[in-house]
Parts: structure tokens; sequence; C-alpha cells
């Protein structure tokens, strides 16, 4: 029964996975940078996991897998296109945000400082503030999905709110 | 600043302490000001953040295209439904009767926005109101450390599952009433207005409270909230950090 291109997967899967879809998305467009490129990346994760569904330990967390598996796709993508640093699609978030009410409330010079802010630190810092920040992710989440100590989380996690306050509100250091 | 506060800081405000620590800390940031105006700077940080990257609900087009719209979408939501129904059999009548008014939400909801635009600036990056949302029960009072007072007045789930807390701030300056949810560990106002006591009157009918309450009304209805939890159910999220 391995037919690789459609393996089955069951509805309680394929629950669990929709109901997970839009923290993965949040995580993605964080990850990624804007919100093409972050609804991109949630269709090549998807794809991946319901083709390889069987590498999916049950009894293991079905998000932290997927959560896994978007940022290796997202860290090979840049590595094979050879970006560096590429700038936030600005306009492109802001129509994510599109008439919520937070984004109406804060401000829209307030979110472009932020997310400009966010865009400038390096992927592993990126990476953790969505996984922990965004998603709620535990620690021991975090760790599991980056493949880190829970200290390295920890300490990870302050240098990059030090880095967002620093960027964000011209803190030095 | 040294890194280990930077850590400390960080366990803390990602919920990340264990009971004692936490509680030591607190009790810290009740005397340090600079520590708390750190806090309270990094914890709009991440409320902005936050903002800036928002949850997007997924839509039927984009299952389609992730091959994922054969998924149960309607029995989650009739077993939520379900399960909420389950989770308060106990909940007074009083309370259930008090159900959210219709109003003209889609007007009064722009009136929101614009009152909490104008609400005391940077009350959700408190650190004190944070607490006091998160360990104070209903009906009990904490100061806020600016001459304030806050009393949660109930709890109730949103219809996107967030807890939420109506609440009044006394003290210093006009009384307020506003609402706050939390997601991601911390509280954010989704609504303050002037005034706007709201208390149910024992008949279980409010009293009558001009445009402010109409405006918290708003705020019920752009929720989606559902009927107030129950004094034990308030108890043990309180007990489980809302979780």
């Amino acid at each position: 029964m391995s037919n690789p291109e459609h393996t089955p997967v069951s509805a309680d899967v394929r629950n669990r996975i929709v109901a997970f879809l839009p923290r993965l998305r949040r995580f993605c467009v964080a990850v990624a940078g804007n919100a093409d490129a972050g609804d991109d990346l949630v269709q090549s994760t998807v794809e991946r996991a319901l083709v390889r569904i069987d590498q999916w330990q049950e009894g293991t967390s079905l998000e932290s897998w997927m959560f896994r598996i978007a940022r290796n796709m997202h860290i090979d993508a840049v590595r094979s296109a050879s970006k560096r640093g590429a700038p936030l699609d600005i306009d492109a978030a802001a129509h994510v945000v599109g008439e919520d009410g937070l984004a109406i409330l804060e401000g829209r010079s307030d979110l472009a400082a932020v997310q400009a802010a966010f865009a400038t630190l390096p992927e592993e810092q990126r990476s953790l503030l969505a996984l922990v920040v965004l998603n709620g992710a535990s620690y021991r989440e975090a760790a599991d999905v980056l493949g880190i100590p829970m200290g390295t989380v920890m300490s990870r996690l302050a240098r990059a709110r030090r880095a967002l306050d620093a960027a964000t509100n011209g803190q030095a250091g | 600043m040294t890194g280990d506060n930077d850590e400390r800081i960080t366990a803390w405000l990602d919920g990340q302490m264990s009971g004692a620590d936490a509680a030591a800390f607190e009790a810290e940031l009740e005397s340090d000001e600079a520590l708390a105006e750190e806090v309270a700077r990094l914890t709009e940080n991440d409320a902005r953040l936050k903002a800036a990257i928002p949850e997007v609900p997924v839509n039927e087009a984009m299952l389609a295209k992730l091959g994922l719209r054969n998924a149960d979408v309607v029995d989650f939501a009739a077993a939520k439904a379900a399960r909420d129904q389950r989770m308060r059999p106990n909940a007074p009548s009083a309370m259930t009767r008090w159900r959210w008014p219709a109003v003209g939400a889609a007007l009064a909801a722009s009136l929101v926005i614009v009152m909490v635009s104008k609400g005391p600036s940077g009350l959700e990056g408190q650190t004190s109101f944070q607490i006091a949302m998160t360990v104070t029960p209903s009906g009990s009072s904490r100061a806020i450390g600016d001459g304030r007072t806050a009393t949660p007045r109930l709890s109730f789930a949103a219809g996107d599952g967030r807890y939420c807390r109506e609440f009044s701030l006394t003290g210093q300056g006009k009384p307020q009433s506003g609402i706050a949810c939390r997601a991601d560990a911390r509280w954010t106002i989704e609504a303050i207005v002037n005034g706007g006591d709201r208390s149910p009157a024992p008949d279980g009918i409010r009293t009558a409270g001009g445009d402010d309450t109409t405006a918290l009304d708003a705020a019920y209805q752009r929720l989606a909230a559902k009927d107030p939890i129950s004094g034990d159910d308030e108890k043990r999220l309180i007990l489980k950090g809302w979780k």
C-alpha cells in the first residue's frame, strides 16, 4: 500500500492539519517575509507533509513536525536561491493584515516599523519569535522544532527580543 | 541589564517560569521601576509583532488549493459547539439569561476602534495590568500601580476560542470599562470606554448605559462572545494560566 504520491491520510490527520493551518500560515508568513511567499511556503509544506505522512510518528506532535518541514523548506529555498536578507514586502504584509481591527489600532507606522525591524533579524531568531511569540509554542516545542536545547531557546529568544527592541525603539543593545 | 536578566524577562513574558520563580519576578516588578518599564516595553514589542503578523483564517479557496477541502470543517464547528455546551452545564441561570444584545455591530465596531485608540496609553503593556487580568477572579480588585484598580467583571470565550474578560478601571481619572482577550499568553485590549458600568441588574436586565455601553456591546458582537464562564470554571482557568 505504498504510493508515495497519494499516501492515504486519515480524516483525523486531515482535520488536524486543517485546524493547524492558521498557525502554520502565520509562521510561514513570518519566516518567509511576506504574505505571498508565506502562502507558497504553506502550500509546499502541506504537500510535503501529505506525501510523507508515513514519516510522522503518531503520538508525536504533528504540528511540530510540520513547523519543522516548513522551516527546513524555507532554509532550502533561501539557500538554493542564494537569497540573503530579502526585504520584507510591507504591502503584502499589510494586505494580510487587511481590515483586522488590531492592525487599525496599532497604526500603520508602528506596524511598518516592527515589520521592518523583524525582517532585519537572522532567520534563527525570526523562526523562534514566530514559534513562541506569534504561535504561543512552549520552549520545549520550540526546541523540538528547531532541534536546539531548551537553554538555547531561552538565550536566543532573549537576544531576539533585545535585537527587535533595538531595531524598533532605537535602544542601544 | 545583564544577559541573565534578559533571559528571566523572556521566560516570564512567555509564561515559561515556574510558579515560584514567576512570583519572585513579579514581586521584583512591583518594586523595580526600571525592570517594570523594560518588561512593559518588551511586552509592547511582542504585541506589535503579533499585530503586524496576525493569524489569518484559512478560506475554502486555500483549502482547495492545498487539497484539504474534504476535511470536515463543519464537523469541527459542530463538535466545538457541543463541547462548549457540555462545559457549562452548571452555569448559573442568571448568567445564561444574560445574552449579548444585538446592536448595529458594524457601525458600533468602528466606534470601538476609535475609542480604543484613545484609550489609556500602554495599558495592555503595563505588566501589572497583565497580571491583574491573569490572576484576579471576577468581582475582585487588584491595584495596577498607576493609582488605578482593575476589577474583572466576568470572563467569557470569544468565537475564535480566545478567553476574554470584561473589566473596570477605577481610582485615578474617570472610571472606565473594557474588554481584554488573551492570546499567546498576553491580554490584548479589544475595547475600552469611559464609564460603561454594565453589571446586570438582579433580574438579569442590564441598566441603560448610553453610547459607551453600546460600544462594549459592539465588541461583544464582534468577538462572537459566548455566555459568561461560571465562577468554578474561571477559577480553574486562573489556576491553569488560561490554557
